[in-house]
């Protein structure tokens, strides 16, 4: 391959395919991160039906693989675009794994705590937002970006049901320059950046949560 | 869900369900020998072999595997001739073989530096200490991760259909282009995979329920000769 036209892949590679792929994990990741939230807080306060149905969604989204829900999606869905179908299937299987981990952090503040902070007359909004969030944080914050980096390694299954992000630009790349090797070991190395950055933010924000809350 | 679909189309869907199974069986046993050697490895630190080591975990850990598998696949395969299955199976240990490491490393850090001191003084060399006493005492610390990474493996051999391996996701899709039924096809294969997820899970609880039981026997045991030695 020439460095002209190796130029020329990259340039379409993240020209036309990395705004695809960002616009993917983002919007993935908002509604993942809103269902975990909001399906995490309901999930802490075992609700006995809501309890029992939230239970199923989580064993059904880490039982079975993200896969064979896209393509059913990708199948049974008439409409919608390619990119709202993978937004849906990631977001709902990470989501799953994001409702686990909130609710195992609401769940790890000990009921003592609340206690405490009534009997010495604390408001309970002081009493949510100073006492029982920051052991919350404490907990899911690691796990929460752990999880992301997972969220954004899955994204690229979408790629797989004709969805424009990086990896399907580079495929089609392939006819014309036919270097396989070199061009799927940018994506890999793409992906590494993406992933690796996350890491490191997580172990960043772990410590300054750490310290924040714990001190030193 | 109409049951006449999967009858009709019972021989493609079997035989897509076996090759699952034979696929996540040899991607579990290699990626468990591969996992605690690379795990031993990295916990060690030699000087230059521990660095591959972890560039290795640290970059199969941070890339989807599914670009691994088409980088094998399409990039590898095309300068050397081997099956689809061997770089399959390749893809996955490489892949899951690094979450394993990682796990197998947390758990022989969580160990007593004594123990091993102990072994080294007591004349065994470097290898058989790990062998024989660093090994054994973090597995047990581990199974439970190690249960967990197993029903990893077994949904990871789902994007084993890419790279032109029939198995049963890749039956399931042809079921629904045949067929024109996707809630059945599906349906069928999210239900095996699902099943499969539970009887590991399943394992996982009961080897928990026996392991608590003999620490809780131990305990006894201990608490009772320490009352005697009194």
């Amino acid at each position: 391959m020439t460095w002209e036209e190796r130029f020329l892949v990259l340039k379409t590679m993240f020209v036309q395919g990395m705004p695809m792929t960002l616009k993917l994990i983002g919007a993935s990741l908002l509604f993942a991160l809103l269902i975990g939230i909001v399906l995490g807080t309901v999930r802490s306060m075992k609700i006995p039906v809501v309890d029992q149905i939230l239970g199923a969604y989580a064993l059904i989204c880490r039982g079975i693989p993200t896969i064979i829900i896209l393509l059913f999606f990708y199948a049974y869905f008439t409409r919608g675009t390619q990119f709202w179908i993978s937004v849906l299937a990631i977001s709902m299987v990470e989501g799953a794994y994001m409702m686990e981990i909130v609710k195992g952090g609401y769940l790890s503040v000990d009921k003592g705590q609340w206690e405490a902070a009534d009997s010495v007359g604390l408001p309970r909004l002081y009493t949510i937002t100073r006492i029982v969030l920051p052991q919350v944080m404490l907990v899911i914050v690691p796990a929460l970006m752990g999880q992301i980096v997972m969220l954004v390694k899955g994204t690229c299954v979408a790629a797989t049901i004709g969805c424009m992000d990086v990896l399907r630009r580079a495929q089609l790349l392939l006819p014309k320059y036919s270097y396989p090797l070199e061009i799927y070991a940018y994506i890999l190395v793409i992906f590494f950046v993406m992933c690796h950055f996350l890491t490191w933010l997580g172990k960043k924000l772990e410590r300054t949560v750490v310290k924040r809350i714990i001190g030193d | 869900m109409n049951f006449g679909v999967i009858i009709k189309y019972w021989p493609r869907l079997w035989s897509g369900l076996q090759l699952t199974l034979l696929y996540s069986a040899i991607a579990i046993v290699l990626a468990i020998v591969w996992g605690v050697l690379i795990g031993a490895i990295s916990y060690r630190k030699p000087p230059v072999i521990g660095q591959i080591t972890r560039a290795y975990v640290c970059f199969f850990r941070e890339t989807p595997l599914l670009v691994q598998l088409y980088f094998l696949f399409y990039g590898v395969s095309r300068y050397i001739s081997v099956p689809a299955g061997f770089i399959g199976v390749l893809a996955l240990v490489l892949n899951d073989g690094a979450f394993i490491a990682e796990i197998v490393r947390g758990g022989l850090q969580s160990l007593d530096p004594g123990q091993r001191e102990a072994a080294l003084s007591l004349g065994f060399n470097e290898f058989q200490t790990m062998i024989y006493f660093l090994i054994p005492q973090a597995w047990k610390k581990v199974l439970d991760s190690l249960i967990n990474m197993m029903s990893i493996i077994i949904k990871d051999t789902s994007m084993l259909m890419w790279i032109t391996i029939c198995e049963l996701n890749y039956q399931c899709n042809q079921v629904n282009i045949y067929s024109f039924d996707p809630i059945s096809a599906y349906m069928f294969g999210a239900a095996v995979y699902l099943a499969l997820f539970l009887i590991v899970q399943g394992v996982r609880r009961l080897i928990k329920v026996r392991s608590n039981r003999i620490d809780k026997r131990l305990n006894m045991k201990t608490n009772k000769e320490e009352v005697l030695n009194v």
